[in-house]
């Protein structure tokens, strides 16, 4: 087909706006999917995101399209996460596009990463067209959010289409929208080969599986191609696109978006961002390739059953191939043994990349508390990055310690400006700004320390606002505070994967509530443990775990062989999933207690 | 030789806490179900056994004629076996029961009390007060039988150590060979369960057991076993077939059994029984499942393990099988070892779930 007739787009929303649904939506009015084989979030591949109801990882299809004017156009529709967490892969997404699909909900307009998905889509020189959902709810107001987007975002939102996805209302009016204003692919079949990679995975049969946009030039199985940053060269083994299922091509043309791969079996070879060009007339000049986003948060990440060290490389590596944003790098726990320090967007990403590896590569793994990068300043003038709090220096070589800071930008219905206030105030805020979105909402600024964030900001943000208010930060620099390194002892003796560097005001409630919640996670054993928190070696919290006086059914007939033996069984799998910390035995979500939310109490 | 375990399940009423194969005394049915264990005997072509077991379920609420069936239909066994013990309830073992029992060579009584307290009796649903309890003891006495275990339950609601402590000095009161003290589970499928009963809270269970170990000691009581205590060395030899990890035949609807490397669980569905007969569902037992399950039985012994036994029976000295596991809990002082035994300590009884799994 004629590249003209090549639309390549993405959909971008607030989380929860109805993005998955849309694309569903103009799957089935595309026919691309027959209705039998339609489910929901179809795009959501993973077992993950359709229990979750989030996409985590970007998705990309080839639809068919005839519009109303009866000319036919090929589709390549790009999805999107939403959570902040992932905005990295938006804006992979996004560098693979010419125009997006912004779709906001009509009952509750603008969000805060309505606006941070906009922002990276003019980046992106991206034609932004905005669709307005959900207008079948009671509570829509799509007249009040077209003037919201005009008012905030300064987009033309007249002839935004009005639509609900769940029922299909008006759907036909975004395709026709796409194909009148989104620009046709540019670039030339003739020119040189230039192929962005902007997303891979690794299969077990082919190795490899990269997917690209054509940008310049067209790419045929059994071409020689060079993969500009690493280096390395492959024979092309299969081209093709995705209807969602794999269709397989002779070649794929200049503006398409599809997948190719070529026997690729070293990961380390395929970037994403990447450019691939042929090894024979290949392009002089790679494609701007995207800013590798820095990790927010570190924790550890230990296999349970030490053996399975290898193992969990080999997932980290793998899992790094789509998401490039994960790094990590060996580290050793006097408490765990061998692990790996990783980094990660935000908790959310944490947490996926934690189910993903037990559930895709069945290893069972101990993560310690989230930190953020602190940086150390030493007496002797030198700076320390920490970003495992056990690895903080002793007190007297320090001379002072930062933080990273955020600019947050929180917008909420008025209703719950003060309790959100509170809030940030609480977490350390400093009040920068207030403005109103509209009557009813405000969007409040706050610059906070990182490390308040992750810790349990999210979770307060929703109980206190009812779920109405949404948050978006953006990193702005380091910021001197006073913290401290809090060590928690187990039985007498400091457990290094449970340390924490907390500010010196807030020391001794945190350290009671970690204490607390250990107690209640860590079984009793046969001997009493003393759990204590430590600040610069001073105890500032201590609770006590009772013995184990009693552990055995004193009921034991013939018959209850079968029973007995089942039931030590279960404990006998549960005590798997725990670690020995000297001679405590320590279950696995024990080492995340440091997100306790009690320490009000 | 073997032992042999006969399965009553009918009951007069249902108790509370019970989740074992049991269902109300019906005479028709119990008839038929009586029919079915005369074929399941005569089936397992079953040779002369060591010891023989009625258990229930209630063995006392079949009728008189019934009884006497039954026990016509185990006289090969019983008559020539060192322990033939009877489950009984106080309020349905009459004269005329007893006499029957004595008649065919029933030589030891177990009789459920479980608690003398009228309130807590009410909470698990039983007749029996101290009683009849005390009277039905006096009546089997007077009939010759002189082997007399009662049980005893602990952790029950609204139990008290003082009540506890008055259950223990009555039952210690009585002319009684033997003790069972269970601790209160909380069955899914039981009363209790069904309506959300909590189990006792784990420090009150463990005093309850201490001080009953240490009371029970003190009136001539030998803790020969977690649950049992014995006096002059009446041991309930049947129970020691287990404990000691012997082949037993389990006879009756919801019996178990266990022979030849193999162990059956009978239907527990009375219909199948009565139509079908045993349906037993089988499991191969392998080396490692029997070298661990003759620990999990043997440890709660006080005696413990005997390894040369051990030795005889796996041709492997249980040394090179668990030595991680022994030297671990014999550090933590769970474990102690004599020349001949390995046993668990005073510590290491409270405790044997934690030293089990570490066999596993």
């Amino acid at each position: 087909m004629d590249q003209k007739y090549i639309r390549n787009f993405s959909i971008i929303a607030h989380i929860d706006h109805g993005k998955s649904t849309l694309a569903d939506r103009i799957l089935e009015l595309t026919e691309t999917v027959e209705a039998r084989e339609m489910k929901e979030q179809l795009l959501d591949t993973m077992d993950l995101e359709r229990e979750r109801g989030i996409t985590i990882k970007l998705n990309a299809v080839q639809l068919k399209y005839t519009a109303l004017d009866g000319q036919d156009y090929i589709l390549h529709l790009i999805d999107t996460p939403g959570h902040v967490d992932f905005t990295y892969e938006v804006s992979r997404s996004l560098a693979a596009c010419e125009g997006a699909v912004l779709v906001v909900d009509a009952a509750q307009g603008i969000e805060a990463q309505t606006l941070a998905n906009v922002y990276l889509a003019l980046d992106n020189d991206l034609e932004i067209l905005p669709v307005i959902n959900k207008i079948d709810l009671p509570s829509a107001q799509p007249d009040v959010v077209k003037q919201e987007i005009e008012d905030v975002i300064g987009l033309d939102a007249q002839n935004a289409p009005l639509i609900s996805a769940k029922n299909g209302l008006n759907v036909r009016d975004v395709l026709e929208a796409i194909v009148h204003h989104v620009p046709a692919p540019s670039g030339s079949s003739t020119n040189p080969l230039q192929a962005l990679v902007f997303d891979s995975f690794y299969d077990a049969y082919r190795g490899v599986v990269a997917f690209v946009r054509v940008k310049e030039g067209s790419i045929r199985v059994g071409d020689h191609i060079r993969f500009m940053a690493s280096g390395a060269e492959y024979e092309v083994l299969e081209v093709g696109i995705r209807n969602p299922k794999e269709i397989k091509r002779d070649v794929l043309h200049c503006g398409e978006v599809g997948w190719l791969c070529g026997s690729i079996k070293s990961i380390q070879d395929v970037r994403v961002g990447d450019t691939i060009t042929h090894v024979q007339n290949g392009a002089k000049e790679p494609l701007a390739g995207y800013q590798v986003m820095n990790p927010m948060v570190y924790c550890g990440l230990y296999p349970i059953d030490s053996a399975k060290y290898n193992d969990l490389r080999d997932a980290l590596e793998k899992l790094r191939l789509n998401d490039a944003s994960l790094q990590f790098e060996a580290e050793t726990s006097q408490a765990l043994g061998f692990g790996f320090r990783c980094g990660f967007l935000g908790l959310l990403h944490m947490d996926v990349v934690q189910e993903r590896i037990e559930r895709e590569y069945k290893i069972d793994l101990i993560l310690t508390a989230p930190s953020v990068v602190y940086h150390a300043y030493l007496s002797d003038g030198s700076m320390m990055k920490i970003d495992n709090p056990s690895m903080l220096p002793e007190v007297q070589r320090i001379d002072h310690i930062e933080e990273p800071f955020v600019k947050a930008s929180i917008m909420t219905p008025n209703d719950y400006v003060g309790a959100i206030m509170e809030l940030c105030q609480k977490k350390r805020g400093i009040y920068k700004d207030m403005v109103y979105i509209d009557n009813n909402r405000m969007d409040i600024v706050y610059e906070l320390p990182l490390g308040e964030i992750v810790y349990d900001f999210f979770d307060r943000l929703k109980s206190c606002s009812k779920g109405y208010a949404s948050l978006n930060y953006e990193l702005i620099g380091y910021q001197t505070s006073k913290l401290a390194k809090m060590d928690i002892l187990l039985n007498g003796e400091s457990v290094d994967a449970l340390s924490l560097i907390v500010h010196k005001d807030f020391a001794a409630p945190r350290g009671r509530a970690i204490c607390e919640k250990l107690k209640t996670l860590i079984p009793r054993q046969q001997f009493e443990i003393p759990v204590q928190a430590a600040l610069g070696g001073k105890i500032i919290a201590r609770t006590d775990i009772k013995s184990l006086r009693k552990n055995v059914l004193a009921k034991c007939y013939g018959g209850d062989i079968s029973r007995k033996k089942k039931l030590l069984e279960k404990q006998k799998e549960g005590k798997k999933r725990m670690k020995a910390v000297g001679s405590v035995e320590v279950p696995q979500e024990a080492f995340m207690a440091v997100l306790s939310m009690d320490d009000d109490k | 030789m073997k032992a042999l375990y006969v399965h009553v399940p009918f009951c007069d009423h249902i108790c509370a806490y019970c989740d074992f194969m049991r269902c109300g005394y019906y005479e028709p049915l119990a008839e038929k179900w009586l029919l079915a264990v005369k074929r399941e005997i005569e089936e397992k072509k079953i040779a002369a056994c060591k010891t023989v077991y009625i258990g229930g379920g209630t063995p006392s609420a079949l009728s008189p004629s019934l009884l006497k069936q039954l026990l016509e239909l185990l006289q090969p066994y019983l008559k020539n076996c060192e322990e033939a013990s009877i489950e009984v309830n106080a309020d349905s073992f009459s004269d005329e029961k007893l006499a029957l029992c004595k008649r065919y060579g029933i030589n030891r009584i177990s009789m459920g009390a479980q608690t003398f307290q009228t309130d807590l009796l009410k909470i698990i649903d039983r007749k029996a007060d101290y009683a009849t309890v005390k009277d039905a003891i006096m009546r089997i006495h007077e009939h010759g039988i002189h082997d007399i275990s009662l049980d005893l339950m602990y952790g029950l609601p609204h139990q008290t150590m003082k009540m506890w402590l008055d259950d223990l000095s009555k039952a210690a009161s009585l002319p009684i060979t033997h003790l069972s003290l269970y601790a209160l589970t909380i069955e899914e499928h039981s009363r209790f369960g069904r309506v959300g009963i909590q189990p006792c809270d784990p420090d009150k269970e463990a005093d309850f057991y201490e001080q009953a170990i240490a009371y029970l000691q003190q009136q001539g009581f030998e803790h020969y076993e977690i649950s049992n205590f014995a006096k002059n060395g009446c041991y309930a030899k049947h129970n020691l077939m287990y404990w000691h990890y012997e082949d037993f035949y389990g006879i009756g609807c919801g019996a178990s059994g266990k022979s030849d490397h193999m162990r059956y669980d009978n239907t527990r569905n009375l219909h199948t029984y009565l139509t079908e007969g045993a349906c037993p569902n089988q499991f191969l037992l392998n080396r490692k499942d029997e070298m661990f399950e003759t620990l999990m039985m043997g440890l709660r012994l006080k005696q413990g393990i005997h390894k040369q036994m051990f030795y005889q029976r796996f041709k492997s000295d249980i040394h090179d099988i668990y030595q991680e596991a022994i030297q671990k809990h014999i550090q933590l002082g769970n474990l102690q070892e004599t020349a001949n035994e390995l046993r668990t300590t005073y510590q290491g009884m409270l405790v044997l779930h934690n030293i089990l799994i570490d066999f596993l």
